[in-house]
């Protein structure tokens, strides 16, 4: 199967002072030096860097056969400090992005009024979002979705913290929260972009009729390569060493849930009773849990908080650390006093030059993720099967290689077994082919992490 | 794999095979990443594209639950009757077939399904259905958390031997042995009154003899344990029932004799009638106590009693065990005890395939599975006030879904849509932490 074959060969430029959206064709040298995901957004973003862009893009393996192939990569400059950042969309956005038959939404300028975006097998089209506007998160994707019914199923949106409350916001994906540490949600409000809605239902036309049974080996390899009755978010904690955060946060969990074509489901849907409703989110944001755990029980109701008005959990948690009064430290009503008092939103910010750190523990790991481009919501694993003291840079390695090929980072950090040979392999072709696409990957990889890319000794 | 051509043939009434290997999904285990679809689409149509595919992961996000949508290969589908063209049958192995030839994709069939399951491609509008694989299904082979199963349809049936075996030796002794009746019997030391007898004797004599307490309390305490085992097991009008109903031809009661009340109205009338009148009302037209009385060796075929059991019987071109559904007053008695017993029948609804199925609403001698429920994709909960324990449902559950607990375990019935019928106890998995 020519490696060609693994794109849609369409990407989508969306002005959003104009209205105007229109399609572009897919560079293959684009494709053929920077791969796709996060290096073809760096490409993308130098040749649109006059408008602002926000980039969402895919990689060759997103929607393939391949492990965890959910992967969207959105890469823009972050409203906190100007710096441009990769962040990983799990879950179903990369899935559905391909399913509508694109490889990438380029977002230009800013729109006058607020905007939504829905691409839908091939169609895209910029309506107005002035109802949506103010709406929390779960009340957005409802409305989205009562409107059209089976028609949105993957809803990237922003909630009032988004829209221009405070550059620690983030955007949701569907009801719950996302690995956006960079204030991707402050970005999209500044374009008055309240959401874009994704439905694919089309898709690559050939697949190798080899890549299921290979799917299957590989699923096979990962699930023998973990700790037994392992699964879930108790999982990612467990290879953090850290304790499951607070008492109150996973006390009654319910079900896993596991990304696009992912074999292991590392995301657990909480359920817990308060007074007499239940309260239920799907704990998306690892790092969002941790950051909270010294709440003991109030941690559920903060995160699920979070992910209800769009605010970027580790981030409002530092916030909540420094800000002064119990009122401040309740999301909705932290929000409000940062709409009334401009110097709280000063005092309150951890740092207005960096993304809030992951809430663990210093490490090799967690500096390198610091300095690096990629969002600091991504777990700080340290990767099995590594060089002794490598850790930190096989970690920065392998987040790499899955945000170009569009394979869930989590996964390519926990498992083992997976390594970038064996998702080259699923790109297919004679030893040469598979050779040359190992070179293309590594040289894309080299342009985002430097001298890092390379193996360790 | 499992072959199509070696299950069994059980037919239902309709002729229509009913256990026939089947696609089963538990929502407990799916995590929702729609390989499912993926690999359908390309065993079908060499494409991963979930517009192709036959079967549709559904997630309810706010709830945190999955579905899936595909077809049921229902015993009675709706799709088949409404398609205009007639490109919908069921072969002869009772799947439910398209012949995407002939389909004309007027998506008929979609619209009257329950389930929504003959699905159809939003570009081409192409009708795409299940067809199993030809017995291999590529969703099941894939599942990486082995959510879908398919497998032929497997049922205890074992179950009957014993409860035959039970309903013919309770006769065989009742009846013919032990000439006695089941309204009091003595077996040396051990003494066994029917309660309603008992309830009546004392409202007509005014007197308790506490001697009779005990031998009373015996059957309703068999039932506090285990339900209407007496009904279902033991009863030997009940095993008459059982036997002539197999060749009743049956028209259904009209509305207004289907009140199951009537039966505790029968309760207490008798007990109220005892008193008024000094001796017991009921025992000289109790069905069960006359299989002993008149029809045993005794007497014979003797006395007035004898018509009361070809009325009985007659009931039952209505519908199965009639008397026992509406009028006995032993059984209303008995389903009181039941009612606050320890152990429960129930149609557990991740296994149940609802209205594609119904098999147990086919058997139940009770008729206490409701059928409309089961239409509308619930699993119906099953009142034990009512059950016989016969145990019928989970002999001839072609999935497992019917079982025997204990009232305080957790049940959770879901509907296709996700929304609980009953209180959510939490069935989930727990963390393997």
């Amino acid at each position: 199967m020519n490696w060609l074959e693994f794109y849609e060969g369409r990407g989508l430029v969306v002005d959003l002072a104009s209205g105007k959206v229109r399609q572009e064709a897919l560079k293959p040298e684009d494709a053929e030096a920077k791969v796709g995901g996060a290096a073809l957004n760096v490409a993308l973003f130098q040749r649109y860097a006059e408008s602002d862009p926000i980039i969402l893009s895919t990689g060759p393996l997103t929607a393939s056969f391949a492990p965890a192939s959910c992967l969207a990569v959105m890469t823009a400059k972050s409203p906190v400090n100007g710096n441009l950042y990769h962040v990983p969309l799990t879950w179903q956005a990369g899935a559905e992005l391909k399913f509508s038959g694109l490889d990438y939404i380029v977002l230009l300028a800013q729109a006058n009024k607020p905007v939504m975006l829905r691409v839908r097998r091939g169609q895209a089209e910029l309506t107005s979002a002035e109802t949506l506007w103010g709406k929390d998160i779960p009340e957005t994707v409802r409305t989205v979705r009562s409107a059209n019914p089976g028609d949105s199923r993957s809803i990237l949106a922003i909630g009032p913290a988004g829209e221009g409350k405070t550059p620690y916001a983030q955007v949701n994906q569907n009801f719950w929260g996302t690995l956006d540490k960079a204030g991707f949600g402050a970005a999209w409000g500044r374009k008055k972009l309240k959401a874009l809605v994704m439905t694919g239902m089309g898709g690559r036309v050939k697949v190798d009729p080899d890549h299921p049974a290979l799917s299957r080996q590989l699923a096979e390899e990962i699930k023998k390569g973990m700790p037994a009755k392992m699964t879930g978010s108790t999982a990612i904690f467990k290879k953090l060493g850290e304790k499951i955060p607070g008492p109150g946060l996973l006390s009654s969990p319910a079900k896993h849930f596991a990304c696009f074509h992912c074999p292991f489901p590392c995301q657990t849907f909480i359920e817990r009773k308060k007074s007499k409703a239940f309260l239920r989110f799907l704990l998306t944001d690892p790092g969002g849990a941790m950051a909270f755990r010294n709440r003991g029980k109030r941690a559920f109701d903060s995160l699920a908080e979070c992910f209800r008005l769009g605010l970027e959990p580790m981030a409002a948690a530092l916030c909540f650390e420094s800000a002064k009064g119990e009122e401040a430290c309740q999301p909705e009503a932290f929000l409000n006093l940062i709409e009334q008092d401009e110097d709280l939103l000063k005092r309150g910010l951890p740092n207005i030059q960096k993304l809030a750190p992951w809430p663990g523990p210093e490490n090799d790991i967690t500096a390198i993720a610091g300095k690096s481009s990629f969002s600091t919501g991504i777990p700080p694993i340290a990767p099995e099967g590594g060089a002794a003291g490598q850790s930190a840079r096989e970690w920065a390695r392998r987040v790499a290689f899955s945000m170009i090929l569009g394979v869930c980072p989590i996964l390519m950090l926990i498992a083992p077994t997976l390594n970038e040979e064996k998702l080259i392999a699923f790109m297919g072709g004679e030893d040469k082919e598979i050779a040359a696409n190992m070179g293309r990957l590594r040289g894309a990889t080299r342009d985002l992490l430097g001298e890092m890319a390379d193996p360790p000794a | 794999m499992l072959n199509l051509n070696k299950t069994s043939s059980d037919r239902n009434s309709s002729g229509v095979k009913t256990n026939h290997p089947a696609l089963v999904f538990d929502p407990r285990l799916c995590t929702g990443c729609r390989t499912c679809e993926m690999v359908c689409a390309q065993s079908h149509f060499g494409t991963v594209s979930s517009g192709k595919a036959a079967i549709r992961s559904l997630c309810l996000e706010e709830q945190g639950k999955i579905f899936s949508i595909y077809c049921q290969h229902c015993q009675e589908p709706l799709c088949l009757e409404v398609c205009p063209i007639k490109a919908i049958s069921r072969n002869a192995e009772g799947l439910v077939c398209l012949d995407s030839k002939a389909c004309v994709d007027c998506g008929l069939c979609t619209a009257a399904c329950p389930e929504g399951a003959p699905l159809r491609d939003p570009e081409t509008h192409q009708v795409q259905k299940c067809d199993l694989c030809k017995g291999e299904p590529a969703c099941v082979a894939a599942c990486p958390s082995q959510a879908l199963r398919y497998g032929p349809a497997k049922s205890p049936s074992w179950i009957r031997f014993p409860r035959w075996a039970v309903q013919a030796v309770a006769f065989f002794l009742l009846v013919i042995v032990l000439v006695g009746t089941v309204c009091s019997l003595s077996l040396g030391d051990f003494n066994l009154t029917c309660p309603v007898g008992f309830l009546q004797e004392i409202v007509a004599s005014q007197t308790i003899i506490l001697a009779t307490i005990a031998s009373a309390l015996i059957l309703l305490v068999l039932t506090v344990f285990f339900g209407r085992v007496f009904c279902g097991w033991l009863c030997p009008f009940g095993f008459i029932l059982d036997l002539v109903g197999r060749f009743f031809p049956r028209f259904g009661n009209p509305k207004i004799l289907r009140a199951r009340q009537t039966k505790y109205s029968v309760l207490a009338a008798s007990i109220v009638g005892s008193a008024a009148v000094g001796h017991q009302v009921f025992c000289p037209v109790c069905p069960i106590g006359t299989v002993c009385r008149s029809y045993g060796v005794k007497d014979f075929f003797f006395g007035s009693g004898l018509a009361v059991i070809p009325v009985a019987l007659a009931l039952e071109i209505g519908e199965k065990r009639n008397w026992c559904r509406y009028l006995c007053p032993v059984g209303a008695l008995f389903g009181l005890m039941a009612k606050v017993g320890l152990m429960k029948v129930v149609i557990g609804a991740h296994q149940c395939k609802k209205f594609s199925c119904m098999e147990c609403a086919e058997v139940c001698p009770v008729g206490i599975v409701d059928k409309e429920m089961l239409r509308e994709g619930v699993s119906p909960a099953l009142s034990m006030a009512e059950c016989i324990m016969c145990l019928r449902c989970v002999e001839h559950c072609p999935y497992g879904a019917a079982k025997v607990r204990l009232k305080g375990q957790a049940v959770r019935p879901h509907g296709v849509e996700g929304f609980s019928v009953t209180p959510v106890t939490g069935t989930s998995r727990e963390p393997s932490s």
